[in-house]
């Protein structure tokens, strides 16, 4: 398939699934939860690329798939053309080269027992494209660039602040110059006032390294600040895909209206009309028929419940999936 | 019933010691603060600023074997809460004080239906037949929004979605007819769509039943959408305190104005600015303003003066020696 010669990640009506087996009764009941279904997307070399959902939207599968650390169970994950699943099969290493991720929780993902040097010396062994003399001048380098002291080399992670280890864990990340950075939540967990120097960091980063960001989160607000687009999801599916800040201005999805209206704002006058959602959000499990969102949306009409709607072009590079908003475009066509 | 207005809850220079192995540490270290009735009061801050352990003392809650208060009073509707026995204290939660936490499924009990619970929470503060308290824990779980109340009285927490388990918390807090509601972090583990229902629901809750909310929060934009006033706390000590409305147009301590500009919200227009370095650890002696080293106002008397809270009107005070010459918008 043709693939515009700046995209990067090509994903195409990709789908994970994961057996389930709970039990019932006496006897045990197997169903599919559809993590991931049928996500369509395109990440452009150099973008800040946003994935936005609550709970149970797939988001972080989604970001796995990108990663090669699960398979599709449908549909196509590509990297510059190649299906990731092979480029991970093949050289599992190289793909990682390329392609690293940080993820929210520090303090998990660096290992206790080693000192900072030693942390990040170890991607530098792994991805093995320096000589071991010149690591410690490597790891110098990526200190600096992620804004710690020379000094930070000798500490354990347990002395670090939550800031301070999500710095290390990104300097692990860029240890291997990869193009694409995974950010799976990466300042959740942080502190507002250290959340933003995380996200001041990365900023910085992207300009100095030319990285193309996934950034993965469930802070919309977040997110139409640091991204350049955004994808919401919903129970697996995209719901609408959008320059970010047009995307935050003017939502189409209804999905998406009620999620900005829901973020609460500090200043009144940016305090939004609340869409009220009834309801809560339906289990991967058991879907809804039709449109995913169906059963809470404030404007579903009949055919909603009935068939799912598919992402189409809504103008300005705007995709979106709802019933509702494709026959407003039909009935205001010429 | 008395009168609207009136203060239910006042705390006065409260400090809470901790014992560590790197030596005495003071979470919370002189806060006051009070609650009128009916009012929601916001308490802001990041990590280990006392707002949590500020909750606990209140509650009585405090890990005994580490913790203490070493100075201050907590005086509710009259009584000072740090004078009470164990068992008086018992008897004041849960009965006139509600709690509700962060994580509603581990506050529940996974083998008790919900039903069960917030039955056993009325009888053991009221003389009640199964057969009454079953139909007022009905009535709570009908008063929090719970889609068919009598079925769901049955089920177990498992069966149950976040955002349900902490209306059933709600509903266990308010069983007993609270005038003080303490709600530690209640929405910050739930979906944003989730978050804006509870909030709504608990501003419902207070003008029905005019319970005073004490609301534990990190997040200044919900302190924003549901509060009254608010304090905002830093290395234990409440740095601003006043108005909501009034604190996040005109900020006047440095502290409050860098949390306000570390706020990414695209459609204020503005950069986010974070705030350098970080808090001070409890252990870390400074003589002078604990927000001094990050401080972009700070100059050399800030570091060796510690500034005491002043009073700027009848509705705000503030501790930084500098506020009058910090520009209020941000």
């Amino acid at each position: 398939m043709a693939r515009d010669s700046d995209e990067l990640l090509n994903i195409e009506d990709a789908r994970k699934a994961f057996g389930v087996v709970r039990r019932r009764g006496l006897g045990v009941e197997r169903k599919q939860l559809r993590a991931v279904d049928g996500v369509t997307l395109a990440i452009r070399a150099g973008e800040s690329f946003g994935i936005v959902g609550e709970s149970g939207s797939g988001k972080s599968t989604l970001g796995r798939l990108v990663l090669g650390l699960e398979q599709p169970t449908g549909g196509s994950v590509r990297f510059r053309g190649a299906e990731v699943s092979h480029l991970v099969a093949r050289d599992a290493r190289a793909y990682w080269r390329e392609v690293q991720v940080i993820f929210q929780d520090p303090f998990s993902s660096l290992n206790p027992r080693m000192r900072v040097g030693r942390i990040l010396a170890e991607p530098l062994r792994n991805f093995g494209n320096l000589a071991p003399a010149a690591h410690a001048a490597r790891i110098e380098e990526l200190l600096r660039l992620v804004g710690l002291p020379e000094s930070a080399a000798q500490r354990y992670p347990h002395e670090l602040s939550g800031g301070q280890r999500q710095r290390v864990a990104i300097a692990a990340a860029l240890a291997a110059n990869p193009k694409v950075l995974v950010a799976d939540e990466a300042v959740s967990a942080l502190d507002v006032s250290v959340q933003a120097q995380i996200i001041n960091l990365l900023i910085d980063l992207r300009k100095r390294l030319g990285l193309t960001y996934l950034f993965i989160t469930h802070q919309l607000n977040l997110c139409a600040y640091f991204c350049d687009r955004i994808a919401v999801l919903y129970l697996g599916q995209v719901m609408e895909v959008c320059d970010a800040r047009r995307l935050l201005d003017d939502p189409r999805h209804p999905y998406t209206q009620a999620l900005i209206s829901a973020i609460p704002a500090v200043d009144p006058a940016l305090r939004r009309e609340r869409v009220v959602l009834s309801g809560e959000i339906p289990s991967p499990l058991d879907p809804p028929p039709g449109c995913p969102f169906q059963p809470r949306c404030p404007r579903a009409i009949g055919i909603c419940g009935e068939v799912r709607p598919a992402l189409v072009e809504a103008g300005d590079g705007r995709q979106i999936a709802c019933h509702v908003v494709s026959e407003e475009m039909r009935a205001s066509a010429p | 019933m008395t009168q609207a207005g009136d203060i239910l809850l006042q705390v006065e220079d409260l400090t809470v010691e901790f014992r560590l192995d790197e030596g005495a540490a003071k979470a919370v270290d002189g806060v006051s603060f009070a609650i009128r009735r009916g009012e929601i009061l916001g308490l802001v801050g990041e990590s280990g600023s006392g707002k949590s352990v500020t909750s606990l003392a209140i509650m009585g809650l405090l890990p005994a074997r580490v913790a203490r208060v070493t100075s201050g009073r907590i005086v509710f509707d009259g009584q000072d809460l740090l004078r009470l026995s164990a068992e008086e204290l018992r008897r004041l939660r849960g009965d006139r004080l509600g709690m509700i936490f962060q994580e509603p499924l581990s506050a529940l009990n996974p083998v008790f239906t919900v039903g069960h619970q917030i039955i056993t929470g009325i009888r053991a503060h009221e003389a009640v037949s199964q057969a009454a308290a079953r139909a007022r824990a009905i009535e709570l779980l009908t008063m929090v929004h719970i889609a068919d109340p009598a079925k769901s009285v049955d089920a177990y927490p498992f069966q149950m979605s976040g955002g349900m388990r902490q209306r059933v918390l709600i509903a266990m807090a308010l069983a007993s007819h609270p005038d003080l509601l303490i709600a530690d972090e209640p929405t910050t583990a739930l979906d944003v769509t989730i978050q804006a229902q509870i909030l709504d629901l608990l501003r419902e809750i207070r003008e029905k039943t005019g319970v005073a909310i004490l609301f534990i929060t990190h997040d200044l934009a919900v302190i924003a959408e549901l509060c009254d006033r608010v304090a905002v706390l830093y290395a234990g000590e409440v740095q601003e305190h006043g108005q909501v409305s009034d604190v996040f147009a005109t900020p006047h301590h440095p502290y409050t104005r860098g949390l306000l500009s570390c706020i990414a919200d695209p459609a204020r227009r503005k950069p986010v600015v974070p705030i350098e370095g970080r808090p001070p650890l409890l252990t870390e002696a400074l003589p002078g303003c604990r927000f001094a080293p990050r401080c972009t106002f700070a100059s050399s008397p800030c570091v060796e003066k510690h500034p005491a809270i002043e009073v700027v009107d009848a509705h705000r005070e503030v501790r930084c020696l500098r506020w009058q010459e910090i520009p209020t918008n941000c």
